[in-house]
């Protein structure tokens, strides 16, 4: 009697983990359906130094006030067809509301510059991928919008139009300063030997 | 369609013999010494065969890869529509289908459709971003997505190999639609990784190729 029941807590034990081992993916709900969440393909830069080149301009800063948006694409002009997808299209397929996404712009107060056309007291804008529009949440995978970040951002920026910016992108772009350190919004250090502002300031002019 | 039977099929036969041929054995009462020698012999081989099953369960069929991405597709056979686009970028988008077509055992037949849920489009968008993929729908329900290729940043960024790195992201948002995640944690190449030599690096890798078929 003991033989059998050891054999059947045996049979249930290897049972129960293949039942668990051999379910199927985990599936999304229904719930989330209001929430998207996205894959962007970025440049990343080898080390500090390209990234400080990639950049428009860097600054420490402090987050006043955010909106959501839909950014659209540019009505180009251009002729060429691999710079302007649009030229010689299908004027009834061209739906710029169809083509735009998401994204969130913050106001930021600079702070402090590390590099370029940019002062001490301006207030730019940056645009992240993501946010809750028409009921429905749009995130970026590897994006930690401005407004979620606790305390003052490091930011390296590309310019993207007359007063607007956006990071570099989402790891190296946004980092955070804690006085003793610069990680990215993970808590991971993002460059090597790049602690403070000044540091940074020293790597990337 | 094999999608989801890696983790029934892998372990499902060899589970279901080893507890069958063992089920039935009985255990007398007023046994021998032995009887129960063998008793305990049997229950031993019995518990190994358990533990092994086990340990063989939990060390293959468990869906922890990280180059895993649920917001792919379903199956390796799917149609995407193009929107928007001229013919320059409806010739790139064929070409990025083409490559993951080509590719050798993995079930993998995108279609072009006007009619499909899925779609491609490219535009001159203000921002860092290179490609984008937008998933929709409920994976094996109603899953479709949506791929927007930045023309813009892909050119300020390409120098003289602006058509290769065109390819290398509509190729690369494509593998998510194969629910291929980004930079998967291998030492090998990939076109999943942000890092990869766009002009190089804008064709399925073998990396990626085996991937796929591991998924489905």
């Amino acid at each position: 009697m003991r033989g059998h029941l050891l054999s059947l807590s045996a049979i249930l034990l290897a049972g129960s983990l293949t039942l668990t081992a051999c379910a199927a993916p985990p599936r999304e709900t229904a719930a989330k359906h209001d929430t998207i969440v996205m894959k962007a393909d970025y440049p990343v830069y080898d080390g500090v130094a390209a990234a400080g080149a990639g950049s428009d301009i860097v600054i420490e800063g402090t987050y006043t006030d955010s909106r959501v948006t839909l950014l659209r694409p540019e009505q180009s002009t251009s002729t060429d067809p691999h710079a302007n997808p649009q030229a010689g299209a299908d004027d009834a397929e061209l739906d710029a509301d169809a083509m735009a996404v998401v994204v969130t712009v913050s106001k930021v107060r600079v702070n402090e510059v590390v590099k370029g056309n940019v002062a001490v007291g301006d207030v730019i804008e940056v645009s992240q991928l993501g946010g809750t529009y028409d009921g429905t949440t749009y995130q970026e995978e590897s994006t930690t919008l401005i407004p979620e970040v606790d305390g003052d951002v490091v930011l390296l920026l590309a310019k993207t139009s007359k007063a607007g910016y956006d990071p570099i992108n989402p790891e190296q772009g946004v980092l955070v300063d804690t006085g003793t350190s610069l990680h990215d919004t993970f808590g991971q250090v993002v460059f090597d030997h790049v602690n403070t502002i000044d540091d940074l300031k020293g790597a990337v002019n | 369609m094999r999608s989801d039977s890696r983790y029934v099929c892998r372990t499902g036969g060899a589970d279901r013999t080893s507890f069958t041929m063992h089920g039935g054995v009985a255990v007398k009462k007023n046994t021998t010494e032995a009887q129960r020698g063998r008793h305990a012999r049997r229950w031993l081989r019995m518990s190994t065969v358990a533990v092994a099953s086990a340990a063989l369960v939990l060390t293959t069929a468990l869906p922890a890869h990280a180059t895993y991405y649920s917001g792919g597709m379903p199956g390796t056979t799917f149609n995407v529509k193009y929107v928007g686009v001229n013919d320059t970028y409806v010739h790139l988008f064929n070409d990025a289908r083409s490559r993951w077509n080509k590719t050798t055992s993995t079930g993998v037949s995108l279609g072009r459709s006007s009619s499909a849920a899925a779609s491609m489009t490219a535009g001159r968008y203000s921002a860092s971003w290179y490609g984008l993929y937008s998933p929709s729908g409920v994976r094996g329900i109603n899953r479709a997505f949506k791929i927007q290729v930045n023309a813009r940043t892909l050119q300020r960024d390409s120098g003289s190999n602006f058509t290769k790195w065109i390819a290398s992201t509509s190729t690369h948002e494509l593998g998510h639609g194969l629910s291929l995640a980004d930079n998967p944690g291998t030492g090998r190449a990939s076109l999943m990784k942000h890092s990869r030599n766009r002009t190089t690096v804008y064709a399925p890798q073998a990396y990626d190729i085996e991937e796929v078929r591991r998924i489905y």
